[in-house]
Parts: structure tokens; sequence; C-alpha cells
């Protein structure tokens, strides 16, 4: 087998953050999937979130964030943030009350090196939404955590409010399990 | 626990000393699909790019197209994206950007790599790749996609090749095959 379920987080009532615990650092897991969907309960159209792994929450990540705002009739806009220093990896955006209704974000993505003492601790999240039936974002982003320690906790923080009943966050192992 | 029987890890690849090439071979033809996941850093100072071949094949047969988006230098906001189109070629090269020793340590480049209908006799075998990687100071950080083909042959592929334009994989770096049915 090479792909179990580590945990998933589905949200019974609104929360600032959601965290999966517990993941096994057995050297037999080499990579782990992720997959989100999420929305947040703030005014505005959307909101933007933290990732942060072992509930670490000092300046030890990088990142580079792209995001493509698609709007009907006026092509494509693209923001492009890199930081190389953070408290966190920030991902932007999710939806917010704005967004059209009963839509959460759809993004899947990887932690690699979660066990690799080599190499610090990579993310790599893409993926989207439409935020109104006639225009939507696409997200990418790239992110470390600068330390070689083993991963067994990531927290998605919601920096705007809180997220939505029925916010889900899944992990995945990929190996040979 | 849940589980997922058609989805299978076939080879796994840690690489403790430099190694220049880091092959899969033998490949198995009872799935549909396969899927490499990647952790790649260069021994080399000189600029360096993933670079790879099907059942080594070298003739010039590869064709591709690879879209970079980076942001060279910290404090900058500004996404730069460059394409680059290959034409019968003895190899692709993905414009993917590893990390060299111009970097801090322990920074790598991730990414997937997946070969559509590798085990089928009666087409090529298109390859798509997305990697990023992150910013560390004074160096680039880039996001890529690539799509290939290899248009020589379209027996079924039983070996993928990596290399590096410069350098070699340093310890650290990792490759996972998986293999998915259909």
């Amino acid at each position: 087998m090479s792909l179990n379920v580590i945990g998933t987080q589905t949200l019974a009532s609104s929360s600032n953050t959601i965290t999966v615990s517990n993941i096994s650092v057995s050297s037999k897991i080499k990579v782990i999937m992720i997959e989100l969907s999420l929305r947040s309960d703030t005014a505005s159209v959307t909101d933007n979130i933290g990732i942060r792994l072992n509930g670490d929450s000092s300046s030890n990540y990088s990142y580079t964030l792209r995001t493509g705002n698609t709007a009907k009739n006026s092509g494509a806009q693209v923001l492009a943030v890199r930081t190389d220093s953070s408290s966190y990896i920030s991902l932007i955006p999710i939806p917010g009350v704005g967004s059209l209704g009963n839509t959460f974000s759809t993004y899947k993505g990887y932690l690699f090196n979660h066990n690799n003492s080599s190499s610090f601790s990579n993310i790599m999240i893409k993926g989207g939404f439409d935020y109104n039936a006639a225009s939507g974002y696409h997200m990418d982003i790239a992110g470390v955590w600068k330390s070689t320690s083993d991963v067994t906790s990531i927290s998605f923080i919601n920096t705007g409010g809180n997220f939505v009943t029925g916010s889900r966050v899944s992990l995945f192992a990929m190996g040979n399990l | 626990m849940s589980t997922l029987s058609e989805m299978d890890l076939l080879a796994s690849t840690s690489i403790s000393t430099n190694t220049a090439t880091v092959s899969f071979s033998s490949l198995p033809s009872t799935y549909e699909h396969l899927h490499i996941f990647y952790n790649i850093r260069s021994s080399t100072s000189s600029a360096s790019t993933l670079r790879y071949t099907l059942n080594s094949i070298a003739t010039t047969s590869y064709n591709g197209v690879s879209i970079l988006s980076s942001i060279p230098t910290s404090g900058s906001s500004t996404l730069t994206s460059t394409g680059s189109v290959t034409t019968k070629a003895a190899f692709l090269d993905t414009s993917v950007i590893t990390p060299n020793t111009n970097w801090s340590a322990n920074y790598f480049t991730v990414g997937h790599f997946r070969i559509h209908g590798y085990s089928k006799a009666s087409l090529y075998k298109g390859t798509f790749l997305e990697s990023d990687t992150p910013p560390n100071s004074a160096q680039a950080t880039s996001m890529a996609y690539h799509w290939g083909q290899q248009d020589a042959s379209n027996a079924a592929i039983t070996s993928v090749e990596f290399f590096l334009s410069a350098g070699s994989f340093v310890a650290g770096s990792n490759f996972h095959l998986f293999g998915i049915k259909g």
C-alpha cells in the first residue's frame, strides 16, 4: 500500500486554526500529500492564511507566492510575493463571505522532506476557486521551513478571521506503507 | 486507516554521495502512469537545471515546452516569466533551477514529474512536471512547468534517467517513483 490517510480535520464549528498532528516520521513515508478545502468568515471576498510546521512561530520560513485573479472580460492579474523571512508560509487567498456562497478553496499540494535531516522541509501547494461565478483565483506557493527537524504537525491559521464550518484539511502519506 | 492499493511505491533513491545520474530501470508494465517526486541540489557553483531522457534514448527526438516564473532577488515582487521550446533535442531540459553551492545549506528544489501512459506501445509518451525552488537570500526563487515528449519510438517506457546541466546531485537529494493503475 502506498497511500494512507494520516488525518482529516473537518470543522464542525468555526475555528481560527486547523492542525493535523501526530504525523509519523517513519522513513517509509516519502512524501505527504495535502488537500485543502477552506473558507473564511471574513466579510471580504478573500482571506489569507499562514502555514506553520511543528507550531514554530519564529521567523524560520521563506516563500514565494503567485496569485492569478482572472476577471471576466478584464484579463488576468498576477500578484507575486517573495518573502525570505517570515513567521509562516503565506497562502493567499481563500474564499471569504464576499465570495460565491458555498465555495471553498480547491488546493492540493505536497510536503517534502518532513523526515529528511539533510534538507529543509518544502511545501508546494497549487489550486484555485471561483469567487463570483464569472471569475476566480489561481494560486501557487513554494515555501520552505528552515529547519531539518522532523515534522510532526502542520497548522493552517486564518490570519483574518475563522475558517467556517465544513472547512477541511486532509493529509495523506505516500510511500512504502 | 484507509488505503488505495492502485498506487504503489516502485522505487526510491536517496543520495548519500555526489551522483551524476539517477536512473529507474526495468520498470514494470503493470501500471498506467508513473509519478516521480524529487528533491534535488547540485554540487557545482554553476547554474544548473534538471534534465532527463527516456529509455536512455539519446537521439535528437525530444520536444518540449518549459515555463519558468522567477523572482531574482530578496525584497522584489517582480515576477518574470520566460518560456522555452525544445525541438528535436537529444534530451529534455526542464528549466528547473537547482540550488547549488552558492545557496545556503539545506535548500533544495522539489517537484513532481509524471509520465502518462508509459506502458502503452502505441503512443508517444508525454511527460509533465511542476517544480518549486524556494527563496534563499540573493538566489532566485522560481516555479516551473514543463511538458515533454520523445517521438523517436512509441515503445513502452522501461527506464527514465535524470541528470543536471552542471554538477551532480548531492547528498540529501532523493527521487521516489510511484506507479498508478488506471
